[in-house]
């Protein structure tokens, strides 16, 4: 049951809205708890070994955070660490070669906020949480299908300022429409674009055309991560949580350490406060020219095997990593800072970068990019062009895109925009704003939903959480 | 605590009012869409997979995503389907023949020199098959629409090549002089000019006003080369209007028939016909035209066709031209309905994608066999091939004509695997090749008396996925039927219970009649029974089942009282005199069924005097060619295109009945009917018949001063009949017998 299923939206989101807000505030968080609960359970329900998973999890999660506390152990958040990492790996691997068994959806985000609230104990920043608040924050649903990854301490602070008026409700609001259209108007049109172009043309489409599948391909992955995001973060803020969008500029990087700081923020902020800067530190480079190069790319490195734990996107991250440890070293990405004329050349290899990263995420083979670009010839001489011409004639594919272009300064900069502009005619377009994205909100319900149903079976069509 | 906005309640609100509305309909619609089939009514629980169901399948979200697609984006959700100018639809798909619309239409897909010599060949072969029976040949050409409306194909396909498959196929024959081969591509293409649609947009096919500038052009073609003339039918005198109905085949498959309409131009109903119909030799159709028209010219005119939709909307032009008009639905040659029918011309209409079904292997060799046998007094003829086709995953049967009584060899790489016998000049043999797609055989046929024939070559090829046929090619030519699915034998206390109702019945017809009525029960036994010894293996060991059905018939029916005759010996002493079963059909002969009438009569002339059989004297045999049976249909073979000659009786005697039917059609099996001989010392008859009993009627009528015949199953025997014409006999004929 993701959220972009009919039984989530039209079902148990309004069934829970209601009852939260009939409950009493002082009830509320415990409301919130079997909500969460539930959610997981009627998410696993056919994969009753997850909830098992879930449970025991969570349960020896909050009685390790206690042990974290008493024992003042140096190595305890390593050990936790490494525990956590250990499941999630196991649970990955048993994914793809134990017949039966699937990864429990969710698992990648509450093994990681299991993590953090043993380490964070563990490190003294905070100290052990009631049962409730320790359960609400493994089972908080609303960030654990895919992301943001919350760190304990973080969650701690926005349960204690959560406010439930009109406001925060429509923030909530905002948030949840402006991801279901990344996800399912944006992400899904797009992706079809890019697999329409390569199957119609048999893998060897023209230049226009294979430069139009990358960029819907890269266009679609961004709004695929980002929808998921902010639907998370919308439902959050709706049950009155405010947590921070987990996603920003991250389309108009120029290096790809950029581009993963700006995608996975919440993941990025995970890695490096637990894992990153400990590994640094331990070697002793933490502070040293080098540690900013390795910093980005082992973050390329593990967020790209947590989206997708594939060799061929081992493979293509360590090739991206590579370029970017370069770029680091040799100042490239500095020079880039300064110099605003060389960002298009880094746009586009980034671009690049990124777009084979994600295509080998997709097709399960490194190789796929490279391949592409090989048999793209500015006149496709293989009649299959024509298949493609077919498919792609009409608007639909090129006016997604051009909506997809249109949308992302005002997904990623809408509010600081609306800030800089005078009251009344902020009030206007905040209002106009409003009521085209309800409409279309509105539209993608009654005309991607119906047409993209397995995006109401799995998170991503290709990448795994 | 921060002011509420305006604009936050406003947001809040209309997504509160969005989602309740979706959860409402489409819960409303999960409850009430799902009914079961006992009550329209019945409500049934509501689950989360009804709720997603209601929404994921609901049909009125999927017509308003391929509305969305097709009004703002004019997207279509097919990639075969190519959306062009002024609302057409056309095919870019890959026909069935593997004709690819696209890659012709942009000349990727030209016709090699040894391609183009095929064609030519298959066409000579055509033409001469036909002129060999004195008739004239047009092959004429339909263009695709993208072919005639090729402005309308968007800018992203280019021009129509110059190279298609039509226009290379055209040059060349052009080049040979093939002047019976007519593209009518320039023909519409003119037409078009004149502004009016000439065929339907949202399908690769001519209306009503397309089909006439076609018919315009064969029959000027026809005058023009042949001379054969008609009253035209004028476009000017025609009822043509031009109509809106929902899209057509292309659009059914884009799932936009609702929203792109189709625009094409029909011709009215009530268009005066000056002809009549009949349906000729099974499939055919032949139209007339009536006597106060038919002035002039006599010619008679064959048209074949591969669409029936072009037959349709012809029929009107052609039958109200020439004074006869057959309308066959293949192309294949059938010698029969050219020698019966006698047409001046043959006009055959194809598709441009339908170019490559012209080397069609089986069509092919009907032509081939069109030739005739080449009859000299030493060497036996080779056997003209006719068809051939698979009966199940690893047997072909191949079918064909040779010289009277034949024997047939088949071999592969020199070495025989088959021999058989023909039946009369008619073979059929079964070749098993294993699990190959391919094999290529050598057949000889070796008719009594001559040297054996030179061998024809023949590829034999598995159609791996065809469905299994209910016909079995036994030994010597001979094709049985392996349904037997009617067969089911009862339970004891089930034959007890019929048992009991037929003695019900014997007694009560006594009790209406007031006397010594006599059940007759006449078992006509089944091919297989009588002609055993060419079975099959399977077949073989089903006979004693068979033989068994029959004889608990056989008993139930005495035990009852009734008198039973099972023809099975009289028929099986009769084999060597005369065929007694159509060999492509499970139904007796003419011969047959005079062994059956002979049976039924010499019994009943014991018990009547006055009853005198009639003789073989009494009668004249005739040789009588029809089209193939049932057997050959269930081959997957046209009975026109495979005929079969046996002997048939006619009567030498004065027929002394006379006929009161209801209705035409004769002894046709649905008619039931009365015949009167006016001599009181014969007995009166109810005769409940099959159609086995058929053929016997008019023999048999002459030995009852009244009898009435119905057939078994469609009417009852009523005691009200029983108790007005007081029958002697009550008569009942069945193949095989029937135990319910």
């Amino acid at each position: 049951m993701l959220y972009t299923s009919v039984a989530f939206m039209f079902l148990v989101l309004p069934v829970s809205l209601a009852a939260f807000y009939l409950t009493p505030q002082k009830y509320r968080r415990w409301l919130l708890l079997i909500i969460s609960a539930a959610f997981y359970i009627f998410a696993n329900i056919q994969n009753l070994p997850a909830i098992g998973i879930l449970a025991t999890v969570s349960v020896l999660t909050y009685f390790a955070g206690k042990l974290a506390a008493r024992a003042g152990f140096r190595y305890f958040s390593l050990i936790a660490l490494t525990v956590y990492t250990a499941l999630f790996i196991a649970f990955r691997l048993m994914h793809t070669y134990v017949e039966g068994f699937s990864f429990p959806l969710g698992g990648a985000v509450w093994l990681l906020g299991g993590a953090s609230y043993v380490i964070d104990i563990s490190r003294k920043h905070t100290s052990p949480a009631r049962i409730d608040d320790a359960l609400l924050y493994m089972l908080f649903f609303p960030v654990m299908v895919a992301g943001p990854v919350v760190k304990y301490k973080d969650f701690e602070k926005y349960i204690a300022e959560a406010k439930y008026s009109i406001n925060d409700f429509a923030a909530g609001v905002k948030l949840f429409a402006v991801g279901l259209v990344e996800r399912m108007a944006l992400a899904t049109v797009l992706m079809e674009s890019y697999e329409l172009i390569l199957e119609t043309s048999n893998n060897a489409p023209n230049l226009a055309f294979g430069l139009f599948a990358i960029l819907s391909l890269f266009l679609s992955v961004y709004f695929a991560f980002a929808g998921w995001a902010d639907m998370g973060v919308g439902i959050a803020r709706m049950f009155g949580i405010a947590i921070p969008r987990d996603v920003g500029g991250a389309l108009f990087s120029y290096s790809p350490v950029m581009y993963f700081e700006r995608i996975f923020m919440g993941l990025g902020a995970w890695l490096e406060d637990y894992v990153i800067t400990p590994v640094m530190k331990f070697i002793r480079l933490d502070g040293k020219p080098i540690a900013k190069a390795l910093t980005g790319a082992l973050t390329i490195i593990l967020i790209a095997l947590w989206a997708d734990f594939s060799p061929a996107v081992f493979i293509m991250a360590s090739i991206v990593a590579a370029v970017a440890f370069v770029l680091s070293v040799t100042g490239a990405d500095d020079l880039m800072d300064s110099k605003r004329i060389l960002r298009p050349v880094g746009f586009f290899v980034t671009f690049f970068l990124i777009s084979g990263l994600w295509m080998a995420g997709v097709s399960d083979s490194v190789s796929v990019l490279f391949e592409l670009l090989s048999s793209i010839s500015v006149v496709a001489h293989d009649h299959h062009i024509y298949y493609v011409y077919i498919v792609m004639s009409g608007g639909k594919y090129f006016i997604s895109t051009v909506l997809a272009l249109l949308f992302l300064p005002f997904s990623c900069y809408g509010d600081v925009i609306l800030q800089k502009l005078p009251d009344k005619m902020r009030s206007v377009l905040e209002a106009v704003g409003v009521i085209i994205l309800l409409a279309l909100f509105a539209v993608t319900i009654v005309y991607c939903l119906p047409q993209y149903p397995e995006h109401a079976v799995r998170a991503f069509e290709y990448f795994v959480f | 605590m921060s002011k509420t906005k305006p604009i936050n309640v406003v947001c809040a609100a209309l997504f509160v009012g969005i989602i309740l509305t979706f959860t409402f309909y489409f819960g409303i619609t999960s409850l009430t869409d799902n009914r079961t089939a006992e009550s329209d009514t019945v409500v049934r629980d509501m689950t989360f997979a009804d709720f997603c169901e209601s929404f994921y399948c609901n049909d009125e979200l999927t017509v308003l995503a391929d509305n969305i697609d097709y009004l703002f984006f004019k997207s279509i959700d097919s990639k075969d389907i190519i959306l062009g100018d002024n609302n057409f639809l056309f095919d870019a798909g890959e026909h069935e023949n593997g004709y690819n619309y696209l890659y012709d239409y942009t000349g990727n897909a030209t016709l090699s020199g040894s391609e183009l010599r095929a064609f030519s060949n298959i066409l000579s072969l055509r033409q001469l098959a036909y002129e060999n029976r004195g008739v004239e040949y047009l092959m004429v050409v339909i263009p695709n629409s993208q072919t005639v409306y090729n402005e309308y194909m968007p800018s992203y396909m280019g021009e129509l090549s110059e190279n298609t498959r039509l226009s290379q196929l055209s040059f060349y024959l052009e080049k040979m002089n093939y002047d019976f081969f007519f593209n009518a591509t320039d023909v519409l293409v003119t037409a078009k000019e004149y502004g009016r649609p000439l065929y339907n947009n949202t399908e690769d096919s001519l209306n009503s006003l397309g089909e006439w500038y076609l018919y315009d052009a064969v029959r000027t073609k026809l005058e023009e080369m042949y001379g054969i003339t008609g009253g035209l039918v004028g476009v000017s005198s025609l009822d043509l209007y031009t109509r809106s109905t929902d899209g057509k085949t292309l659009a059914r498959r884009a799932g936009l028939e609702s929203i792109i309409s189709n625009e094409t131009v029909s011709l009215s109903d009530s268009e005066y016909t000056k002809y009549t119909i009949s349906s000729y030799y099974g499939t055919m159709v032949r139209t007339e035209l009536t006597e106060q028209y038919s002035e002039g010219s006599d010619d008679v005119v064959l048209l074949e066709f591969t669409n029936d939709w072009d037959r349709i909307l012809l029929m009107p032009y052609f039958s109200n031209t020439y004074s006869q008009v057959a309308y066959k639905n293949n192309h294949q040659f059938s010698g029969l309905a050219v020698d019966n029918l006698k047409p001046t011309v043959v006009v055959q209409f194809i598709h441009e994608y339908e170019l490559y079904d012209l080397l069609d292997s089986n069509t092919l060799l009907t032509y081939n066999a069109g030739l005739g046998l080449d009859i000299s007094s030493e060497v036996t003829s080779p056997p003209l091939l006719i068809s051939q086709c698979s009966i199940d995953d690893h047997t072909v049967c191949v079918a064909g004509e040779t010289e009277a009584n034949s024997l047939i060899t088949v071999s592969v790489d020199g070495k025989v695997v088959k021999t058989e016998r023909a039946i009369g000049e008619l073979f059929f043999i079964s070749v098993d090749i294993g699990d190959s797609k391919y094999v290529r055989v050598s057949i000889t046929a070796q008719a009594n008396g001559k040297d054996e024939s030179t061998p024809i070559e023949l590829l034999l090829y598995s159609e791996k996925d065809a469905k299994e046929k209910t016909v079995a090619v036994g030994h010597n030519s001979e094709l049985y039927s392996t349904d037997y699915a009617w067969m089911s034998f009862l339970s004891d206390d089930q034959m007890m219970a019929v048992r009991e109702g037929l003695e019900q019945k014997i007694s009560r017809v006594k009790q209406l009649t007031g006397k010594d009525t006599e059940y007759l029960y006449l078992i006509v036994p089944d091919k297989l029974s009588v002609y055993s010894e060419d079975a099959t293996d399977e077949l073989k060991e089903f006979l004693p089942t068979l033989n068994k059905y029959r004889e608990i018939v056989k008993g139930v029916r005495e035990s009852a009282g009734m008198t039973v005759i099972d023809l099975l010996s009289d028929m099986k002493n009769h084999t060597i005199i005369e065929r007694l079963y159509s060999q492509t059909d499970m139904m007796w002969t003419g011969f047959g069924a005079y062994v059956g009438y002979h049976s039924l009569i010499s019994r009943m002339s014991e018990k009547f005097d006055s009853v005198k059989v009639h003789e073989l004297i009494d009668f004249s045999a005739v040789t009588e060619e029809n089209v193939g049976g049932e057997l050959v249909t269930r081959l997957g073979l046209d009975g026109a295109v495979i005929s079969e000659k046996y002997l048939t009786l006619e009567q030498a005697y004065e027929q002394r009945a006379r006929f009161e039917h209801s209705g035409d059609g004769a002894f046709d099996i649905t008619r039931a009917f009365i015949s009167y001989v006016d001599d009181d010392t014969l007995p009166v008859a109810i005769v409940m018949r099959d159609e086995y009993g058929t053929e016997m009627l008019e023999n048999m009528a002459d030995h009852f001063s009244k009898m009435i015949v119905l057939r078994e199953g469609e009417f009852t025997l009523s005691d009200e009949l029983i108790s007005e014409i007081k029958p002697d006999y009550i008569i009942t004929i069945r193949c095989n017998g029937e135990l319910s």
